[in-house]
């Protein structure tokens, strides 16, 4: 679905305006009494339409953004609610665990920690698929400190 | 030396004149994080060497089987000069220990990650396994040094007044406890004295009323900020993920009335409150004050109220239960040490006299008054008096 929209942006960027004919230049002379030049004003004219109608297409035709928090489509508004991993350890699975019983809780914990040890270390960590979101997610889009132009 | 030369050693050394002594450029320097020790970044590293060792299915065995695995000459490998067993003891000398849960709680409530909790029930796993080889080992004050680092980390786990991480506390504190009576034969006097004496010397664990007010405020305070929100789809979303069922039903046809679902979130952050009240009940009053409360609850209607707060019975008996099995271990001691009539003399706190005692084929059995979901608490000791 991606590479289709990306090849049809691509096509909509590769759209040129034609030449604008001798008649039509003629026809807005007559109209608005005075000489033109059509390739002046036509030019930009036509590639903001382009632009326009490229943007609109990508709109109608963009999928509706998946929800990182736990890979699930959000196309509906009315979509199915995500279900709380119990793989992941986050607090709400170990009080799910606790209601009912500790030895539910224990074996989660035990759980956990087995997993952590048979997953490379970097699957260990939160991945863009886990619950953790900031409040503010703008904050991952900044660079570090170190990495800012001077 | 060249004429440049010379006046670039001038010139240093004048700068060097000039410039402020050492420490004057420390104290104008930013102050050092008070996170400089903090116990948890030490834990982590223990973790870390941990998770390395895992992957070998003989030294996973022995932790997980700590207390029974047969002591070889590769398990005795295992604990001497152990790079986690080195980083357990360091963190657990320190006093300071921030996991950093109270700030992630408030970020990410329920979803927050405790990844810790989990490595830490293994690290005890490990430094009982270490102070087992080395009581066997005839080094016994080395095995009371590893025993203590891990009722040190049982207070570690509870730091930052999350829940869950109190309940993890007390059940490392249980596997310690548990493990003094499996072994009590097995210290001399000596060192059972010293054990006695650190043992009177440790701080209590929190109080888990502390964990429920800090919850009640962290996550509380995730809730109502997320509750102001809710036109977002997304956080619509994983609003509703906590609920299921009819609950989750019934939120969602609150879900368009937002003041009905702030009145919601406040009803539910303010019984936290009654929570942590009904938490300092002692377990004779408990019972009907939560029949009580549960009955509001479910008077209440409100679906955040019956899926969202904690099973706070469960907690209650659960730490009710860790003050009996620790007062019944210094009862123990008291025995070992000073003879049954001593023992005798230390009160039951959940009953009118002392614990009850039934002898068993391998020691005995010690028995509180307290029960917890119906089950007698009580604690196996494997000695017997000559």
């Amino acid at each position: 679905m991606i590479e289709s929209l990306d090849e049809l942006e691509r096509e909509l960027m590769a759209l040129k305006p034609r030449p604008a004919s001798a008649q039509l230049g003629q026809r807005i002379e007559a109209e608005i009494g005075a000489p033109i030049t059509l390739g002046r004003w036509y030019a930009p004219l036509a590639v903001a339409a382009s632009i326009a109608v490229a943007a609109l297409l990508l709109t109608l035709f963009t999928p509706a953004p998946t929800d990182r928090t736990n890979g699930t489509s959000t196309l509906h508004a009315n979509g199915s609610i995500p279900a709380i991993d119990s793989t992941v350890p986050t607090l709400i699975a170990y009080h799910r665990a606790l209601a009912q019983s500790e030895a539910d809780l224990a074996a989660l914990l035990d759980a956990h920690a087995a997993a952590s040890h048979a997953q490379p270390a970097s699957n260990a960590a939160p991945s863009p698929e886990s619950p953790l979101r900031w409040r503010d997610d703008s904050m991952l889009d900044q660079p570090p400190n170190h990495e800012k132009p001077t | 030396m060249k004429p440049s030369q010379n006046l670039l050693a001038a010139l240093t050394l004048l700068i060097t004149s000039l410039a402020p002594p050492r420490s004057a450029r420390a104290a104008d320097a930013p102050p050092t994080p008070a996170l400089g020790r903090n116990a948890a970044l030490i834990y982590w590293q223990a973790f870390n060497a941990v998770d390395g060792q895992m992957k070998e299915e003989a030294f996973a065995k022995a932790v997980s089987e700590f207390n029974t695995i047969a002591i070889d000459a590769k398990v005795r490998g295992y604990v001497k000069d152990s790079v986690p067993l080195n980083l357990m003891r360091f963190a657990a000398a320190i006093e300071p220990c921030d996991w950093g849960t109270g700030m992630v709680i408030e970020e990410q409530g329920p979803y927050t990650l405790l990844p810790h909790l989990s490595k830490l029930r293994e690290l005890a796993r490990l430094g009982l396994l270490g102070a087992r080889v080395r009581l066997a080992g005839k080094q016994a004050t080395a095995a009371i040094d590893d025993l203590f680092a891990v009722y040190r980390m049982a207070r570690h786990s509870q730091a930052g007044d999350v829940l869950i991480s109190h309940l993890v506390g007390i059940a490392i504190e249980a596997m310690a406890n548990q493990f003094v009576a499996d072994h009590l034969a097995e210290f001399s006097n000596e060192d059972l004295t010293v054990l006695r004496d650190r043992f009177a010397k440790l701080a209590p664990l929190t109080h888990v009323k502390e964990a429920i007010i800090g919850e009640g405020k962290t996550f509380g305070g995730w809730m109502k900020r997320e509750a102001a929100k809710l036109s977002d789809f997304k956080a619509r979303q994983q609003f509703l993920a906590l609920l299921s069922g009819k609950e989750r039903e019934e939120a969602v046809k609150a879900i368009g009335d937002p003041p009905k679902i702030t009145a919601m979130v406040d009803e539910m952050i303010g019984m936290y409150d009654k929570i942590a009240e009904l938490m300092a009940l002692p377990p004779s009053e408990f019972g009907k004050a939560h029949q009580d409360f549960q009955a509001k609850i479910e008077e209440s209607r409100n679906p955040l109220s019956k899926m969202l707060l904690p099973a706070f019975a469960t907690v209650h008996g659960t730490y009710h239960r860790s003050l009996a099995q620790r007062e019944m271990l210094r009862a123990v001691l008291v025995w070992r040490l000073d003879g049954r009539a001593k023992f005798d003399t230390i009160k039951d706190p959940y009953g009118d006299g002392p614990f009850a005692v039934k002898m068993a084929d391998d020691g005995r059995e010690v028995s509180s008054k307290l029960t917890v979901r119906d089950q007698p608490v009580m604690m196996k000791v494997k000695w017997k008096e000559e």
